[in-house]
This record gives structure tokens, C-alpha cells and sequence, in this order.
């Protein structure tokens, strides 16, 4: 009884108290940001609890209000909102921590208040895409999302990321006018908005207007496409995440891009099956597009000079995984997309964090500037080179399961071509991700005194990411059982 | 594909056509205040879509009057657009006021010499 | 502004679209309007307000605007609270017939009048 409530709990609760916030900001700005590591906490608790007993019980459905569907509007906390739930509560947890120490010295004076306030709100808007049922609920949250991480973009301040912020707005809106184009001819179709009966009213009557779904299929991907940046699309994507504060490219490359994964997977596995889509050949053109995305991520992040920019355009590349996984049509294809979203997650902002502290010290994001810092700087240094490694793909880390996870489900599927995709991109990326390391630790002729990077609040935040990265990577069974189950219940 | 398909038809039709304006302003013009106008235009387009999703042809407006039997038009998409305006509104002033800030610091409002300028 | 028959006129005017304001915003349920448009135009009087008698205000348009939008949030957000059978009061069509509902509208306009004061006060600054 108590978890299908749950979901709606979490997003409404976490929605007051991004609504406190500017309050606390004016008033109390001593007491920011123990409000918000308080709501985010609470969120990580009713988030392990939701998960244990959906795992332990099934999908649970509540309807706001006590109006039932079709009139209503539908909650569905089954097993991917219910892992992507407590993916986005922890992580925002812990860049809150991280960003306790540094906040006041990368944001300008005055605005950590309202940050934690656009922190809040942006888990909030993506907690409620995850578990949205309707699909116009889904939209409105994914508005909610993408203004917010506008300004998340923006709270930095300062001239060069006016015009990366405003690209990324015109771009997002775009994207959002496709995606409503799409959920309205949905509508024409089906007569409903909510998932469950458009997709009975899809299985029904849909092969009698092959164009009609064919179109809001295109423009749904195309829309999803440009806002998750997969590769013809992504072109917002390196300006915003490389000029952002390191907090919020953090939040930005870690979670944001995620969720409209999320997306993609509902529409294709809960919406139009997988039997409909196959008549399409969507997984072919999603097939090709993500080789390109993995191809030309790398190949783009082989040439930058700058840090954070190469950082963006991984993930780029990182994002093609995601859509591999997808679009090889198979359960374990979306255990690989699912366990990639979740190593992404944890390996990416754990680079970005540590990047962060790396240019605060160093003064500069270009990588010429970073040399001897390791040998400065060897907890945060090693911590960025765990990150790296994992992204390269070495065994005990949980990038090596993701990539043995796409390649077995790619070999199972008939394409061939996935295991030499996965063995060349991990040679692409340990050709970016190897000279940065050997800049930080064996370049450098003058001595740089040691300090400056053992704070608690970072020591934390970069500590309890690394954790979950070993253990997912030693012990993946731990998380396998929750991904099959949830994995299972997208397909069927 | 006769003609009378076309006439029946007719808001889809220039819904089509105003999404695909906006988007084309958005892309080809290179002050930002029309990019911003190009935004409203394609907003405009999937609105006048939405409105001709619910009318249905002989239909009355949607109010109830006690014991008549008639054909309603659909009320939902109606509601749909309204949170649909707000979403635009606050797109079109968190544009502008993006656009204000960059001249204040780029002095200027066109592409082409922002990218010079960024240079 | 110093001019003498704008602010006389204004002095007429602002009570009579504050007044507007409000009323379209309690009489959401019953004519078009709502929440969202009531705001739109009490935010506006607040704009007309600061540019005619605006200047030495200081920090309390800023402050108010944040009162507003906290408190707006918190009442926008019982609109959640709305059950199937949350008991409507009085009869269909009279101006408090539903109950919670009155509060939630209040709370939107609120909400929106204060982003709009919020916003034009930080840029006319």
C-alpha cells in the first residue's frame, strides 16, 4: 500500500523543498545547504525502499488523485524508474557534497542558495520523468528538466557561456516542438495518453495506419535524439557541458543525458513493441547512428586540448553505448543499456568532480596546464585515474562489464560487428584518456607544493562514487538480479 | 490525392507549414531576436495542430446544458495547449534574457560576428 | 516618472487591474482564465507600478517577489491533495464551489505575478 505511493512521494516532496529553497536563500543562507543534503537524503532512503519492494512485489501503479486511468493520471513505479530513482538521488547527493566545499569559489557571490535550489528542482523534474506513466505528464517534466539544465548551464556567470547556454536552449526547443508533434499524433491514433492503452490501442488498430505511427515514431527519435545528444544531433553538447560549472557538467553528463535515454527505452518497449517497431527498420537507422556516435565521439575527443571538452565529447561517444544497447531489440541488450546507464553515470561525474578540483587548482581547463598536479594532488589525481580506466574498459571496473555486457548481447542478436566495435573503442579511449594521465603524473619540471584538496566534503563525494564503481565492477552480481527483473518488465 | 483532401484538411496542413517556418528561421537567420521569433512560429504551428486534433465537424463547444443531447468538441487537447503556452512563454523570456546578457557583454546580436568575436 | 498625468492616471488605473487580476484568477473554474492568465496580468500591474513610481524601492520588490513565489509554490503544490472524492462545498457554479481548488488557483498566480515582478526587476536593475 504504502509503495506504490512512493514515487509521487518522492517527486512531490522534493518539489517543496525546491520550492523552501529561494526562502532559505534570502533568509538563511547559512541553511541551504543542509536543506537540500536533507531532501536528497530522505530521497536515497524512500528510493532504496521503493526498489526493495518493487523488486520483492512487482510493478506498482497509483493513480493521483484516486482517478483511475484513463482519466487519471498513472504513476508507474516498476523496475527502471525504480533503479533510475535511486541512480539520480544518489548522485545528486553526492555532488551536493562535493559541491559544499567548492561551490563559493567556481559560482559567483551570492548564488549558492539559489544553486541548490536549481538542484532540487532538477531532481525533481527528473525523478518524475522516470516514473511517469502519461504521456503528457512525461512531456511536461522533460520541460521542466531541460529549462532547468539550461540554467544549470548558465549559474556559472561570467561571457563564454552565454552563447553555449543560448545554443543549447534553441536546440532543447527543437526538441521539445518534435516531441509534442509526436505525443499529439499519438493521440490522433490512439484516442489516449496514457502508456498501457495507447499501446493496447497501438497493438489493436495501429497496422491500419503504417504512416501515420511510422511519422510520430521519426519524430519522437528525432526529438529524444537532440535532447539525449546522439551523434548528427549532439552538436549542443561539448559548448555546454565543457563551459558549466563542474557540478553542474557533473549533474549535466551524468544524469541529464540519461533520462532521455530512459525515454527512448519506455516509448519503443512499453508503447509500440518491439514486434511493430520491427517492421520499421528503426533499429537498423538506431544501429548505425549509435556506431557513428561511438565512432566520431572518440575520434572528436583524440584532438581536444581541452579538458572538459574532451570529457563532453566522451560523452558523446558514451551515449552511442546507450543507444547500441537499445537498438540490438533484445532483453539483454537493455540489461547492457541499463548497466551502462548506471557505470556512466557513477565513472562520469566522478571524472567531472575530480577534473573540477584539478582546474581549480591549476587555474586553467586547457590540459598543458594540468602537468605535475598529479604528484600535487594524488587523491583527486587517482581518483580521475579510476575514472579513466574504467571508461577504457580494464577488468574489475564496471566499464569492463558494460562492454562484455553489449557484446554478448550483440553476438546473441546476430550483429556481428559489436564485439570489434566494443575492442576498438576501448582502444579510442585509452588514446584520449592515457596522455591526460601522463601529463598529470610523470610531466612537469618544477615542484608544485602538495594541498588543497583534502576537503571532507570532496574526500566524501569522490570517495562514495569510487566505491560504487568498484563494487559494481568486483561484484556485479549485486546489481545484475535488480537490472534483469527491471529489464524484463520494459520488454514484455 | 484529390483536392478535396487538401480542403478538408486544411489546419494540419498549415500547422505543417508553420513548424517547418519556424524551424527554418531558427536555423537560417542570423539575429537572434528572429531566431527567438522562429521559436514562437514553430510553437504556434504545433498549437494550431493540437486545436485541429480536437474539432470534431459539427460540434458545439464544450459546455454542459442540462438534458440536451449534443456532440461536444474534445476539451483535452484544449488543456494540453495551455500548459503548452506556459512552456513557451518561459522558453521566449529565459531566451531574451539570455539574449540581453550577451549584449551586454558581446556588443552585438548577430551570429556570424558573435562567432568572429568568440574567436 | 515626473510626469504629473501619468501618475494621476495611474492611480486610477493600477486598482482597477489589480482587481482584474485577482478576478479572473478565483474565477478559474467558471470562465477562461485560471491560475496562469490572473498572474500574467497582477504581475503586470506590479511591472506598471515599479516603472512609474520605481527607483527608490530598493531590495523590496525582490524580497516580496520571493515571499510570493515560496509561498505560491507550496499552495500550487496541495493541488496533489485534490481527491476523487474531496467533498465540493456548495453548489456548481458559485465562486467557492471546489473546495481546495480556490487555494491551488491562488497559489499559480501568485507564483507567476512574482516570476514576472522577479524578472523585470532583475534585468530594469
Amino acid at each position: 500500500m504504502v509503495i506504490e505511493f512512493l514515487p509521487f512521494a518522492l517527486v512531490v516532496f522534493t518539489l517543496v523543498g525546491a520550492f523552501i529553497m529561494p526562502f532559505f536563500a534570502r533568509w538563511f543562507t547559512r541553511g541551504c545547504i543542509p536543506l537540500t543534503l536533507g531532501v536528497l537524503g530522505l530521497d536515497i532512503f524512500m528510493a532504496a525502499t521503493l526498489l526493495a519492494g518493487v523488486m520483492s512485489r512487482g510493478p506498482a501503479a497509483y493513480y493521483i488523485g484516486g482517478w483511475a486511468a484513463p482519466w487519471g493520471i498513472e504513476v508507474r513505479g516498476d523496475g527502471i524508474a525504480a533503479i533510475m530513482v535511486l541512480l539520480i538521488s544518489f548522485i545528486m547527493f553526492c555532488t551536493v557534497v562535493y559541491g559544499a566545499s567548492s561551490i563559493d569559489r567556481e559560482l559567483p557571490e551570492g548564488r549558492g542558495g539559489w544553486y541548490c535550489s536549481l538542484l532540487l528542482l532538477i531532481s525533481a523534474g527528473m525523478m518524475g520523468l522516470v516514473v511517469s506513466g502519461d504521456l503528457f505528464n512525461m512531456y511536461v517534466m522533460i520541460e521542466v528538466v531541460s529549462l532547468s539544465s539550461v540554467a544549470l548551464v548558465l549559474a556559472k556567470g561570467g561571457r563564454e557561456v552565454l552563447p553555449a547556454a543560448l545554443k543549447y536552449l534553441l536546440l532543447a526547443t527543437i526538441g521539445s516542438g518534435f516531441i509534442l508533434f509526436g505525443i499529439g499524433f499519438i493521440y490522433i491514433l490512439t484516442g489516449h495518453l496514457n502508456i498501457g492503452f495507447a499501446a493496447a490501442e497501438l497493438m489493436a488498430s495501429g497496422g491500419d495506419y503504417p504512416y501515420l505511427s511510422w511519422v510520430a515514431l521519426t519524430f519522437l527519435v528525432i526529438g529524444l535524439g537532440v535532447k539525449a545528444g546522439l551523434f548528427p544531433l549532439h552538436f549542443w553538447l561539448p559548448d555546454a557541458h565543457s563551459t558549466a560549472a563542474s557540478t553542474s557538467s557533473a549533474v549535466l553528463s551524468g544524469l541529464v543525458v540519461k533520462v532521455y535515454a530512459v525515454v527512448v527505452m519506455r516509448l519503443f518497449f512499453q508503447l509500440y513493441s518491439s514486434e511493430l517497431l520491427l517492421a520499421t527498420d528503426i533499429d537498423r537507422i538506431l544501429l548505425v547512428m549509435s556506431i557513428a556516435a561511438i565512432l566520431a565521439g572518440s575520434l572528436f575527443a583524440l584532438i581536444q586540448k581541452d579538458l572538459k571538452r574532451l570529457l563532453a565529447y566522451s560523452t558523446v561517444a558514451q551515449i552511442g553505448y546507450i543507444f547500441l544497447g537499445i537498438s540490438v531489440f533484445s532483453i539483454m541488450g537493455l540489461e547492457g543499456a541499463i548497466f551502462h546507464i548506471i557505470a556512466h553515470a557513477l565513472m562520469k561525474s566522478m571524472l567531472f568532480l575530480a577534473a573540477g578540483s584539478l582546474i581549480l587548482r591549476a587555474g586553467s581547463r586547457q590540459i598543458e596546464d594540468l602537468q605535475g598536479l598529479g604528484r600535487a594532488m594524488p587523491f583527486t589525481a587517482g581518483i580521475f585515474s579510476l575514472g579513466a580506466f574504467s571508461m577504457i574498459g580494464l577488468p574489475l571496473l564496471a566499464g569492463f562489464i558494460s562492454k562484455y555486457l553489449l557484446a554478448l548481447a550483440g553476438w546473441d542478436s546476430g550483429n556481428y560487428l559489436v564485439l570489434p566495435l566494443m575492442v576498438i573503442s576501448g582502444l579510442l579511449n585509452a588514446a584520449y584518456y592515457l596522455p591526460v594521465i601522463r601529463v598529470l603524473f610523470w610531466r612537469g619540471e618544477e615542484e608544485i607544493p602538495p594541498g588543497g584538496e583534502l576537503e571532507i566534503g570532496r574526500v566524501l563525494a569522490l570517495g562514495a562514487l569510487a566505491v560504487g564503481l568498484l563494487v559494481m565492477g568486483v561484484i556485479p552480481e549485486a546489481g545484475r538480479n535488480f537490472i534483469q527483473l527491471a529489464a524484463s518488465w520494459l520488454w514484455g | 490525392m484529390e483536392f478535396s483532401f487538401f480542403v478538408a484538411n486544411y489546419p494540419y496542413i498549415f500547422s505543417m507549414l508553420l513548424f517547418s517556418l519556424g524551424w527554418l528561421i531558427i536555423f537560417t537567420q542570423a539575429n537572434l531576436i528572429k531566431k527567438v521569433i522562429g521559436i514562437n512560429i514553430m510553437e504556434s504551428g504545433i498549437f494550431l495542430f493540437f486545436l485541429a486534433v480536437g474539432d470534431i465537424a459539427g460540434g458545439n463547444p464544450p459546455i454542459y446544458v442540462e438534458g440536451v443531447e449534443q456532440v461536444y468538441v474534445n476539451p483535452l487537447p484544449s488543456a494540453l495547449i495551455l500548459t503548452g503556452i506556459v512552456v513557451s512563454f518561459s522558453i521566449t523570456a529565459l531566451a531574451l534574457s539570455i539574449i540581453i546578457k550577451i549584449y551586454q557583454s558581446y556588443r552585438t546580436i548577430y551570429m556570424p560576428e558573435l562567432l568572429r568575436i568568440m574567436e | 516618472m515626473d510626469d504629473f498625468i501619468i501618475r494621476k492616471t495611474f492611480r486610477l488605473v493600477i486598482i482597477f487591474l489589480l482587481l482584474y487580476g485577482i478576478y479572473i484568477i478565483f474565477h478559474g473554474h467558471l470562465s477562461p482564465g485560471g491560475g496562469f492568465a490572473g498572474g500574467m496580468i497582477m504581475g503586470l500591474g506590479f511591472i506598471m507600478y515599479l516603472l512609474v513610481f520605481g527607483g527608490n524601492l530598493g531590495r523590496l520588490p525582490i524580497n516580496v517577489a520571493i515571499l510570493l513565489v515560496s509561498i505560491g509554490g507550496i499552495t500550487e503544490a496541495s493541488k496533489f491533495l485534490i481527491g476523487k472524492n474531496f467533498p465540493a462545498t456548495k453548489t456548481p457554479g458559485s465562486l467557492f464551489s471546489i473546495g481546495i481548488g480556490n487555494l491551488v488557483n491562488l497559489g499559480i498566480g501568485l507564483l507567476v505575478a512574482a516570476t514576472i515582478l522577479g524578472i523585470f526587476y532583475l534585468e530594469e536593475k
